[in-house]
């Protein structure tokens, strides 16, 4: 807890004045359009972040004893589990996960949005910065319009979901259109196949470019809960033998959170996204 | 405080006579569809479904109300107003509140259904009918009746033969001789009637202001000014503003407005519909809510929109579900109808924008300026985008190297490339084939760099409000201006000028219009 107050007092001091410390007006808001996990590229090597702070070795002391990724820019001990799981999943009836993902998406019943409050200019470019931006993870409500191309829409309003939790990670910078939102720590619910993943995102667990035509291209990352997959394999729609060889996989793979006795408790997991401007609606 | 009261109580300055005038013929004017509707909803009910399966309006001199007094119905048409008009007596004898509104009487006899169709014949033949007239319907009601053994069924022969009359379907107001100027004429009181409902509420007189027309009141100064004073705190006027913009902007087309879906990802079967509303929205809460300026109509950052039109104009929707008011960003390019879908999509080519078009909606729509036609035998078409020419500007160019063709475009072309930042569909672009758009030109002697600029020159531009004044007096008229009647329009447009170009003051003035009360003689 020392420790913990002391970082925070080192990273916070340098942005305390009398003024606000962000005082832009506008908003910028976008929503995830397209959601998938980050793979395993080549041996070792995926995308995403260190969760743990700790670069993990097999049989190491750290992450439970499973070895970290090193991200394809060469970053070390990214956390992602669910790269190793994944293959495995999918040749069990999970195997549309990533579809199904992908539709709930465009049905509207996860609707992810990036929320960045006192923008000076506009984050539209990728040369876009703003060295003080309040930013926050939300969800929205409402069907998604899609464009004759198939893709939603940009710029269309959505219903802010008022009843979904919004973890506001503070001030962060944008610098060249590349955003870094670290210290996160909030739990999104995603519905799958009728069933509440809790996805817990730990700190430093999102980060996204805006690219040339506006959108930006960003890797979210966090850990799922082993308890609440293993209730979700448990229910009654799914093969025992699957549910058997889920409890199995999440034994061996979690990686994050261990607990007094040093048992890890969630599977670390990565998702990479694309994310179109929209706005919100504040009513209901 | 003092200034403000006498500013308040300063009569309007002393205006010169209007100018004489020669009037024109009388004309039979045909229906518009929209005036069908909205004639027999006021009729019978406005949960009647009116039939659609009519013969298209088609426009003269731009308006569909001048293109019912010159063209021809085809004996397919004659048929499909046959074919509805038994659909519609059939609703209105069948439905029982509709049949309870039609019919006051509870005896099924010849007595009540004399009583019922003589009621709907002075309503939608807007005069009494005569003796003559009544008996005959009355005739045709009774046989059926007893042919089919049915009252009822005989009564829908008799509503039937009213509403597919010529004396329903086509306004006949052919004047009288005025006693007090004798060698001149007049239209007739109940004339009157008529040409003010048509014109306020673009539909058919209410008993009130039939009675007044009955009664020799609207040959009057004071009792037209009565009724245009009802007439026009009356819902129904909103309807008849709506109608007149959405003649004059040919708004209708949008219904069948089709985009390349390819190129423009965020049309859709119902944009057309959605840009229609916002603009007559406009023109309703302009003429209206703020009984404002007319040339702020091309200006005002107000505007109508639903969640559809929002997303392409990349700002907040106003409301998640219909139309709301909302005001545009200073910052964003775009203001007043010029900024419109409506116009902007209206007014482009299925795949891509068209200057041309922009630009000679303009000049003719708005500034009522007549170019002529591209001769036959030269073509009209553009260089493909290419490297040389990458951008539309640089292709039109290319084609108005073309001396047969540089006459004209050049009136339309540097216009209609003030608009270049808005693509075919209406959305905002600040590119062209990765080339910078040069949205900058010029519009008769007022230079702009772009959209908003060229909004702002429109609104200056002296011949806007001199065209609306022809363009509405002849939506109310209904017929083709000709010379005779220049100097009486130039007339109104001046006292439209010096009454802050109000749209409502416009309308007022033209029911005083020697014009609209005076006819020609039956030719």
């Amino acid at each position: 807890m020392l420790l913990f107050l002391l970082t925070c007092l080192l990273a916070c001091l340098p942005l305390r004045s009398p003024e606000p410390a962000c005082p832009g007006e506008k908003t910028a808001v976008f929503v995830i359009s397209q959601l998938t996990f980050s793979r395993e590229l080549e041996e070792g090597v995926s995308a995403g972040f260190d969760l743990d702070d700790a670069v993990s070795a097999a049989g190491g002391s750290s992450g439970c004893g499973l070895a970290d990724y090193t991200d394809p820019d060469g970053t070390p001990g990214v956390d992602n589990q669910f790269a190793r799981v994944l293959p495995v999943l999918e040749t069990t009836e999970a195997q549309a996960l990533e579809p199904l993902i992908q539709a709930a998406v465009d049905d509207g019943s996860l609707l992810i949005t990036l929320e960045l409050g006192n923008v000076d200019a506009g984050i539209t470019t990728p040369d876009s910065s703003d060295t003080c931006v309040d930013f926050a993870l939300g969800r929205a409500t409402g069907t998604p319009s899609m464009g004759t191309d198939g893709a939603m829409e940009w710029n269309q309003t959505l219903a802010r979901d008022t009843l979904s939790p919004r973890s506001e990670a503070g001030e962060v910078a944008v610098v060249d259109g590349h955003l870094e939102a670290s210290g996160l720590a909030v739990t999104l619910p995603v519905t799958i196949l009728g069933h509440e993943l809790l996805v817990t995102v730990l700190n430093g667990s999102l980060r996204f470019d805006v690219q040339e035509d506006g959108s930006v291209v960003g890797t979210l990352a966090g850990g799922l809960d082993q308890a609440e997959l293993l209730a979700i394999a448990e229910t009654d729609n799914i093969d025992p033998e699957v549910t058997e060889m889920v409890a199995s996989l999440l034994d061996y793979n979690v990686d994050l959170a261990p607990n007094e006795a040093g048992t890890c408790q969630q599977l670390s997991i990565t998702l990479q996204f694309v994310a179109v401007p929209v706005f919100l609606h504040e009513g209901a | 405080m003092l200034p403000l009261l006498l500013a308040c109580v300063t009569p309007d300055p002393p205006r010169e006579p209007p100018p004489t005038l020669e009037p024109a013929g009388p004309v039979l004017k045909r229906l518009t569809a929209a005036q069908y509707g909205n004639s027999l909803r006021d009729l019978l009910g406005d949960t009647l479904v009116v039939p659609d399966d009519l013969e298209p309006d088609a426009a003269s001199d731009g308006l569909l109300v001048v293109g019912g007094t010159v063209n021809s119905l085809s004996s397919l048409g004659v048929e499909q107003y046959e074919t509805a008009a038994f659909d519609v007596a059939a609703q209105a004898l069948g439905d029982e509140t509709l049949r309870a509104r039609l019919i006051p009487c509870s005896t099924e006899d010849d007595a009540c259904a004399s009583a019922v169709l003589e009621a709907l014949g002075r309503r939608a033949w807007r005069r009494p009918l005569t003796d003559a007239e009544l008996g005959r319907i009355t005739d045709v009601a009774r046989n059926a009746s007893v042919v089919l053994g049915d009252w009822d069924r005989g009564l829908e022969y008799g509503v039937a033969s009213i509403l597919q009359s010529p004396h329903f379907l086509y306004r006949v107001e052919l004047g009288e001789d005025d006693p007090e100027l004798p060698g001149e004429h007049r239209y007739t009181s109940t004339d009157m009637a008529t040409r003010l409902s048509y014109f306020l509420w673009n539909s058919t007189p209410d008993d009130e202001l039939l009675a007044a027309g009955e009664a020799g009141e609207l040959v009057t100064d004071a009792g037209i000014d009565a009724q245009v004073d009802r007439l026009l705190a009356d819902p129904r006027a909103r309807a008849g503003v709506r109608d007149f913009f959405d003649q004059m902007l040919m708004l209708y087309e949008l219904e069948d407005l089709s985009k390349d879906p390819a190129v423009y990802v965020h049309t859709s079967s119902t944009v057309g519909s959605s840009a229609r509303e916002e603009t007559l929205a406009l023109a309703e809460w302009l003429a209206f809510d703020e009984d404002g300026d007319y040339r702020d109509f091309y200006t005002s950052t107000t505007t109508f929109i639903d969640s559809k039109l929002a997303t392409i104009y990349a700002v907040p929707a106003p409301s998640l579900a219909g139309f709301a008011e909302t005001v545009l960003p200073a910052d964003g390019g775009r203001r007043g109808f010029l900024g419109h879908v409506s116009f902007l999509a209206l007014q482009a080519h299925p795949t891509s924008t068209s200057p041309t078009r922009r630009g000679q909606f303009i000049r003719e729509v708005l500034f009522c300026t007549s170019l002529a036609a591209p001769p036959a035998d030269v073509d009209t078409s553009i260089p493909e985008p290419s490297a040389s020419y990458p951008t539309m500007r640089a292709r039109l160019q290319e084609h108005m190297s073309n001396p047969e063709c540089s006459g004209c475009h050049m009136l339309t072309d540097p216009i209609g490339l003030g608009f270049e930042n808005f693509d075919g569909l209406g959305g905002w672009r600040v590119t062209e084939n990765d080339n910078p758009i040069n949205a900058s030109g010029d519009l008769d002697g007022a230079p702009f760099t772009n959209a908003w600029g060229l909004a702002g020159a429109v609104h200056d531009n002296p011949n806007l409000g001199p065209c609306l004044t022809r363009t509405m007096y002849q939506y109310a008229t209904g017929h083709a201006v000709d010379d005779r009647e220049r100097d009486l329009i130039s007339w109104h447009a001046d006292g439209f000028a010096s009454h802050d170009f109000r749209i409502q003051w416009l309308i007022r003035d033209i029911t005083a219009s020697s014009g609209f009360r005076r006819v020609g003689a039956v030719e």
